[in-house]
């Protein structure tokens, strides 16, 4: 990857990017108001099977083959994959973040210049996401690792606030969790197109009681 | 010798029972009808009845009881416009260990609804240590369909202590709605997989479940309205969402039986939501 390509990507995942990440938790909150994530060594096994089950059977394959559909400028292949990862969102949450984020993140991409089809406007985040790489030349490993660290980094800012824990074990975590961002990708872009998808019963479950959650930091 | 054990080997690993049921309703003059019933190998129906009037209530009957290695059922439900059809099961679909080879045992369900009403509540399938389950259900709605859609799921039985040690299923489940996804789920579980223990996973429980209600007028007052009842009896196994118009209550915990006492009390609720009429039980519920 070029310079400017690298700085680039370090942009568009840089917390400071102004589109509201950091305002969802992804069930986080749920999952520390019931008791289950209450540590430094809970917050990982909370977040691994995430990262290894879920976003590698999900978000990993979609990124591939919307960034594919995106270099051809293949709008049909690109809005089947937008139905298909929105299906896949288990609860209003998830869906909402990924829209919110998307409208927000169309703006912003709007602003900086680059040109999107009308209907991108409809598109979520992921999408868009995959739609910026290509635009600023990133390949397809800065692309996925990019996503999963902006997720990874965010759910334990998420966990700094809510546990709470200290900025020493937060580091930890980070740590002991980028072997699993490199194995969550190359697991991802093998993945079939007749196995993408892998829900997680608690973490949907939880998600879904953030929806009501009586106290919350975070967003629903 | 060898050859004839190889030749063997071959036939057991090519081993593949089909067994097919498929089944049409439309509207009568007074109730509707099931005007269609093809089958091939066990798989069969009794008489449909009519314990509300209009609505058909039909039992699905797998007289093996279960599925072993090379079974391959396939289910087909056709609603037709204006068709109001209730189908249940009267035991839980078992899915036994699979023979040496390991080879997969399939399950099939697509339900076709348009302009019309359905209601796909099964009992629960168990899935043995050591079987191979493949089991997908695909439902496409059409224009005003009305649906719901329960499963429950043990893996192992709990019961029995029988944990769920070899083996693997994947389940998935599908709705559309125009031909366009509402919801897309799939599970996949190895023998020993890591994800049963793991706390955003199945957080060591081995029963799990959906409710998925589609065409309420209002879903967000539907889904408030089962977070009070949520909220009175201290359902801590359930959750209930809606996003893309489908309401989807979710069960983990440790009894299949509550499991369906707890779903279906939501679908209860959910029902005169939907259509105006209280929700009628199957008899065979209750036996």
């Amino acid at each position: 990857m070029n310079t400017q390509a690298l700085l680039s990507l370090l942009h568009l995942t840089s917390p400071s990017l102004p589109i509201g990440a950091f305002a969802y938790s992804q069930g986080l909150e749920s999952a520390v108001e019931m008791g289950w994530v209450n540590s430094e060594e809970s917050l990982h096994e909370w977040l691994s099977p995430i990262l290894s089950h879920a976003q590698a059977n999900l978000d990993i394959p979609l990124l591939k083959r919307l960034y594919t559909a995106w270099q051809a400028d293949d709008l049909a292949q690109v809005q089947y994959w937008q139905q298909v990862l929105l299906a896949n969102r288990e609860t209003r949450e998830l869906l909402q973040e990924e829209q919110k984020l998307g409208l927000t993140f169309y703006r912003l991409l709007g602003s900086l210049g680059i040109g999107l089809p009308v209907q991108a406007r409809e598109f979520s985040y992921l999408v868009l996401f995959a739609k910026a790489c290509v635009h600023y030349g990133i390949d397809i490993h800065g692309c996925c690792s990019a996503w999963l660290w902006a997720w990874l980094e965010n759910q334990v800012a998420a966990a700094c606030k809510t546990v709470p824990l200290g900025q020493t074990s937060a580091q930890k975590v980070l740590l002991a969790m980028m072997p699993e961002i490199e194995q969550a990708i190359e697991h991802g872009l093998a993945v079939h197109d007749e196995n993408i998808g892998m829900t997680l019963p608690a973490f949907a479950m939880a998600s879904a009681w953030h929806e009501t959650q009586y106290s919350r930091l975070f967003r629903s | 010798m060898t050859e004839l054990t190889d030749q063997l080997n071959k036939a057991e690993s090519q081993r593949h029972w089909p067994a097919f049921l498929s089944l049409g309703f439309d509207k009568g003059e007074a109730k509707t009808r099931m005007h269609r019933m093809q089958f091939l190998g066990p798989l069969r129906v009794q008489r449909p009845f009519y314990p509300e009037g209009e609505v058909c209530h039909v039992y699905l009957l797998h007289p093996p009881g279960g599925l072993v290695s090379g079974d391959d059922l396939n289910i087909q439900l056709t609603c037709e416009p204006g068709s109001k059809v209730l189908v249940t099961t009267p035991s839980a679909g078992k899915i036994y260990r699979a023979d040496s080879n390991g080879i997969a045992q399939k399950q099939r369900v697509d339900i076709e609804v348009t302009d019309s009403q359905c209601e796909w509540l099964p009992m629960e399938t168990i899935v043995f240590d050591g079987a191979h389950g493949r089991l997908s259900t695909h439902i496409n709605l059409y224009g005003q369909a009305q649906f719901f859609g329960l499963d429950v799921f043990c893996l192992g039985r709990p019961k029995s202590n029988l944990p769920f040690a070899s083996g693997s299923v994947e389940q998935r489940l599908a709705l559309y709605h125009d031909d366009v996804p509402l919801l897309l789920e799939r599970q996949f579980l190895a023998a020993d997989d890591p994800l049963i223990s793991a706390i955003s996973g199945f957080n060591g429980n081995l029963v799990s479940g959906t409710l998925v209600a589609f065409g309420l007028a209002d879903p967000e007052q539907a889904v408030e309205q089962l977070h009070s009842l949520l909220q009175q009896q201290a359902m801590t196994t359930l959750s209930v969402t809606c996003r893309l118009n489908v309401l989807v209550v979710r069960y983990l915990g440790a009894c299949s039986e509550q499991a369906q006492t707890q779903l279906r009390a939501c679908w209860q609720q959910l029902r005169p939501l939907m259509n105006g009429t209280p929700a009628c039980v199957p008899r065979i519920w209750n036996t």
